[in-house]
């Protein structure tokens, strides 16, 4: 039964080595978004402030650069245009047509393409480490509590995406969805900003999404900071996972509906 | 040439009359982008919380610099920015084919193929932003400004034309371009989270000549603020004409290239 869904996960992953420089395109985007936040953060510390949001510029480069890095293992926002596009062109029968369950073929593929890209960033760490030394290593403590966080706070991600794409069911372009969703995605989880620049209330409120455990959480656990928080971050999460699971199958079964095969 | 205007408003007309049988998808471009910008705006209240200027730029300067982006964003999403994103998927399929064998410029016809008449609607909240945003920081803009923003602005929309076709055209050789379009997104994302007077030195000639995405939004607000100079607008212009060169000589490449259906 799983072995169809590990079969696609492995798909996924070997077709990815196809593409080797869209991997690496992928983590220089990373790499972009924290220069744009070090040139940003630089021109306002240059003033009399030397700290933001308790960090210095050193360190919040290096809140930026691990955070940015940890969203690019998120590949399910990229599939998600793709299983629209099976929606919207009539692909989507192959899913009816064989004993596959699409919410898990969904899962399985961003899983696959996920992991090579994690493949990537483990290889970038350790010649990091080979280059800068320990002090560019994680936190042991924090890593350990960060890796079941990322792939609970991932898998939610995927989910969430996986309902984005069923809006195809409903409307001919999901691309003004989809780019909000990831706006707000990458706003609340502290990717565009420090989630310790918010206001407490915010802060507060957000301990009760999915999202700050897809960067800022880990990027403050790799540092060694947030270990207190962690254990009811997992748990909010997991309840999150399930949450989830439950409306993409509601929404699956209303919305699949709506389909007339080839043209819907 | 005239005959390329009339197929682009032929498409156009086309474009809107599907739009009244799927009013859905007319109005979401406009509630979408309003509130990714509306969002951006919260972005730069967050960190002006921890700021006090950026290189002189107070937070209602910034405020209008997103403004002028959102303006951009929805000129460009109203008109091209959904044809243009379809570009490597139509090489990849063979799609090109169709556009080959139409009596109109096929770059063209790509670009504007699938213009959003919804988002149109994205410069109403842009002006309003802009509007607030000069009136809080005190800003007099008499008629030689608002004319030198509108020709900047002008300007921008047709570098960010050719920015963003160039970077589709690499799909005549690249095959796949998700990995670039991420990174050509990851610039974008530069043009409005950083505001150009953040820039210096060398990273000012990188990103407002030869990447010059950090040009799109802060060029027209310092025309408007009275910033740039007469060697500014030489720069920019320059810049805009060198990529509207490129991007066609990369263009007639490509085609040159290209070989069909699995190109």
């Amino acid at each position: 039964m799983r072995g169809k869904y590990l079969a696609m996960s492995r798909i996924a992953f070997l077709e990815r080595l196809a593409y080797p420089g869209e991997a690496v395109l992928i983590l220089a985007s990373a790499g972009i978004r924290t220069f744009v936040a070090w040139l940003l953060w630089s021109a306002i510390l240059s003033g009399s402030r030397r700290e933001a949001g308790g960090m210095d510029l050193a360190a919040l480069v290096a809140y930026y650069l691990v955070a940015s890095i940890l969203r690019t293992l998120d590949r399910s926002e990229g599939y998600a245009w793709e299983f629209a596009a099976e929606i919207r062109s009539g692909s989507f029968s192959k899913y009816l047509a064989r004993p596959v369950d699409p919410a898990r073929c969904f899962l399985a593929v961003s899983a696959g393409r996920g992991a090579w890209q994690a493949c990537l960033i483990l290889v970038l760490g350790a010649l990091a480490a080979l280059v800068l030394g320990p002090g560019a290593l994680p936190d042991p403590a924090g890593l350990a509590w960060a890796l079941p966080i990322l792939a609970l706070g991932l898998t939610a991600l995927a989910l969430l995406n996986f309902m984005t794409s069923l809006l195809a069911f409903a409307f001919q372009d999901i691309t003004p969805f989809h780019m909000m969703k990831n706006e707000l995605v990458n706003f609340l989880s502290g990717t565009v900003v420090p989630l310790a620049m918010m206001p407490p209330w915010a802060r507060a409120a957000l301990a009760f999404t999915p999202f700050p455990p897809l960067a800022s959480l880990p990027a403050r656990l790799w540092a060694g900071e947030g270990l207190a928080e962690a254990p009811a971050a997992l748990a909010t999460l997991a309840a999150w996972v399930l949450a989830l699971a439950l409306a993409s199958r509601l929404a699956l079964g209303a919305l699949s509906a709506r389909y007339e095969e080839a043209g819907s | 040439m005239r005959r390329n205007l009339r197929v682009i408003a032929t498409m156009l007309k086309l474009r809107l009359t599907r739009y009244t049988a799927d009013p859905a998808s007319f109005w979401s471009g406009f509630l979408v982008d309003s509130a990714v910008f509306g969002l951006q705006a919260a972005i730069f209240l967050v960190i002006y919380r921890e700021a006090d200027s950026i290189n002189g730029w107070d937070r209602w300067r910034t405020l209008f610099f997103v403004g002028t982006f959102m303006l951009l964003d929805g000129i460009w999403m109203s008109l091209f920015f959904f044809g243009v994103i379809g570009i490597p998927d139509a090489i990849r399929t063979g799609r090109l084919e169709l556009y080959l064998a139409k009596p109109a410029d096929p770059l063209a016809c790509l670009s504007f193929e699938k213009a959003d008449p919804g988002s149109a609607l994205v410069v109403l909240p842009a002006l309003a932003l802009l509007a607030a945003s000069a009136r809080a920081a005190g800003l007099r803009a008499g008629p030689a400004e608002i004319g030198a923003y509108l020709l900047a602005l002008g300007l921008m929309l047709v570098l960010m034309y050719d920015l963003m076709v160039l970077a589709r055209t690499l799909a005549f050789w690249l095959g796949r371009t998700g990995g670039l379009q991420e990174a050509e997104g990851a610039l974008v994302e530069f043009g409005f989270r950083l505001p150009g007077k953040a820039l210096r030195g060398p990273w000012k000639i990188l990103f407002r000549a030869i990447l010059p995405y950090g040009l799109i939004a802060s060029f027209p607000a310092e025309a408007c603020f009275g910033e740039a100079g007469p060697l500014t607008w030489l720069a920019a212009i320059g810049t805009a004409a060198a990529f509207t060169l490129l991007t066609r000589l990369a263009w007639k490449a490509g085609l040159r290239r290209y070989a069909g259906s699995g190109s």
